[in-house]
């Protein structure tokens, strides 16, 4: 039932905060699939062991949480939910709706203490799903939880 | 109406001191979701998500056009979905000119401990279906029939998970307000301290910004208010957690209306004209309204109230 969590490889802080004067931080996850349910990302550091029923409390290293509104699955014909990776010239169109998306999780105390320990940390996001799934109970949901990339972005 | 302005407002205020105008609103809901044509609700839901795919939930990844105003990274979720209910209203309006839009204020006290106010979660009034409850999706004969919608009513299923692990809605929006002010004013109500928070961030656009951290509320709340459950054996989503079917469920509408309502509460603080230059040019598609026809709600013809009390004259 529960969809799979996903754990960064090590992140140095030193490259991903190259300094701890910064009025505020953020963890942002670029490329989110939401074609699925919807779910909330919750999102922890070093904790890789964390599963939805980890308490949402700063020592167990929880940042916060994006949520995911998803399209609910395919009501389609064939290629009904195919993202194109180009827009061919004079095509007046708006972007395709399951186009993948960018969200953010405040962190600034979280990465500011990481920060000044130096230490490397681990990125987890729990996938927790809240609705939008019609299928048998027995099916595997496992891959909810679709990104390309996450970024640490700081701000004066 | 005043000075020929539309007035939304808090539908707890009605439920508890307008019922005329929440039986009103009742009955056109009712009467447009008999309508089979574009004036219809089954029409309107539909340029949500399935069939016509319209809604604009973005920003989306920068990417390059040939046309400046289809920029990717556009972050239009707000004046669309504006220029959405404004459409919507005035088709409910010509059934009956006397209504608006309520907003469902889901921070309020009463909603934090009732979840989804009795207007929306009665089955019936007075021995009918409550419009207001549930919606008929109606199949169409244009899109693959084995995956197209059901012939079926709207299903909400609020505030529960398969999992039971998921925070009320009272912990949820604690946790973006303590994120952006911290804990001061613990003792105030939810619903001021949200307004709070929003209001202090003070940029529109960027991943922190105003308009994608309400978002995320916004994302949250639809989920909650769908909820999921098991049913013979197969996980059932209700319709507001899904894209795709959340418009057909009436409470669609007024969750959206205390979005923009508080998007409108923002731009009190922070200025009417308080969005990227480049957005206003664009064509909020399908309506004839671009992003800087939608900035200001006086010049779309509707208020929110504040509180209003009518006390008769003499004459």
């Amino acid at each position: 039932m529960q969809a799979n969590a996903y754990t960064s490889e090590p992140i140095g802080m030193g490259s991903a905060l190259p300094s701890e004067d910064f009025a505020h931080a953020a963890i942002e996850f670029h490329g989110l699939d939401h074609s699925g349910g919807s779910f909330e990302g919750r999102v922890f550091l070093n904790n890789p062991d964390a599963d939805e029923h980890t308490e949402l409390t700063l020592e167990n290293g929880y940042v916060g949480s994006f949520y995911i509104f998803g399209h609910g699955g395919c009501y389609g014909d064939v290629g009904h939910c195919e993202v194109s990776d180009t827009q061919r010239a004079y095509d007046p169109r708006q972007s395709h709706p399951l186009t993948p998306e960018v969200k953010a999780v405040r962190a600034t105390e979280a990465l500011r203490r990481a920060a000044a320990h130096g230490e490397d940390i681990k990125v987890t996001v729990v996938p927790v799903i809240t609705s939008g799934i019609d299928q048998p109970e027995s099916e595997d949901i496992g891959d909810l939880l679709k990104f390309d990339h996450l970024s640490i972005v700081s701000y004066r | 109406m005043s000075n020929g302005k539309t007035v939304r407002k808090d539908v707890d205020f009605l439920a508890s001191s307008e019922a005329e105008a929440l039986r009103k609103l009742r009955d056109a809901y009712a009467r447009m979701m008999e309508m089979p044509d574009y004036r219809g609700y089954n029409y309107w839901a539909g340029l949500h998500g399935n069939l016509q795919g319209w809604c604009w939930h973005g920003p989306r990844p920068l990417g390059q056009s040939w046309h400046p105003s289809l920029r990717l990274d556009y972050d239009l979720w707000l004046p669309w979905h504006r220029a959405y209910l404004l459409y919507f209203e005035h088709y409910l309006r010509d059934l009956d000119e006397d209504v608006a839009l309520p907003w469902w204020d889901w921070s309020s006290e009463h909603s934090l401990q009732v979840g989804v106010p009795e207007a929306f979660s009665a089955e019936t009034v007075a021995n009918q279906p409550n419009p207001l409850y549930k919606a008929r999706m109606r199949s169409t004969d244009y899109v693959v029939p084995d995956l197209a919608l059901e012939d079926q009513g709207t299903r909400r299923f609020p505030g529960q998970f398969v999992t039971r692990q998921l925070p009320s809605i009272r912990d949820r929006l604690l946790l973006v307000i303590n994120s952006v002010i911290g804990n001061r004013d613990e003792d105030r109500p939810v619903s001021e301290r949200l307004i709070t928070a929003m209001r202090s961030i003070k940029q529109f656009e960027g991943t922190l910004g105003f308009s994608q951290t309400l978002r995320n509320i916004h994302d949250f709340i639809h989920g909650w208010t769908g909820g999921e459950k098991v049913e013979d054996g197969r996980l059932v989503g209700g319709d507001m957690g899904s894209q795709n079917t959340s418009a057909y469920d009436p409470i669609f509408w007024s969750h959206h209306c205390m979005l923009d309502r508080m998007w409108y509460l923002w731009q009190l603080e922070n200025g009417v004209n308080n969005i990227p230059a480049d957005h206003l040019p664009v064509v909020l598609q399908p309506f004839g309204v671009t992003v800087k026809d939608a900035l200001n709600i006086e010049a779309l013809g509707y208020e929110y109230a504040v509180s209003e009390v009518v006390v008769g004259g003499v004459r």
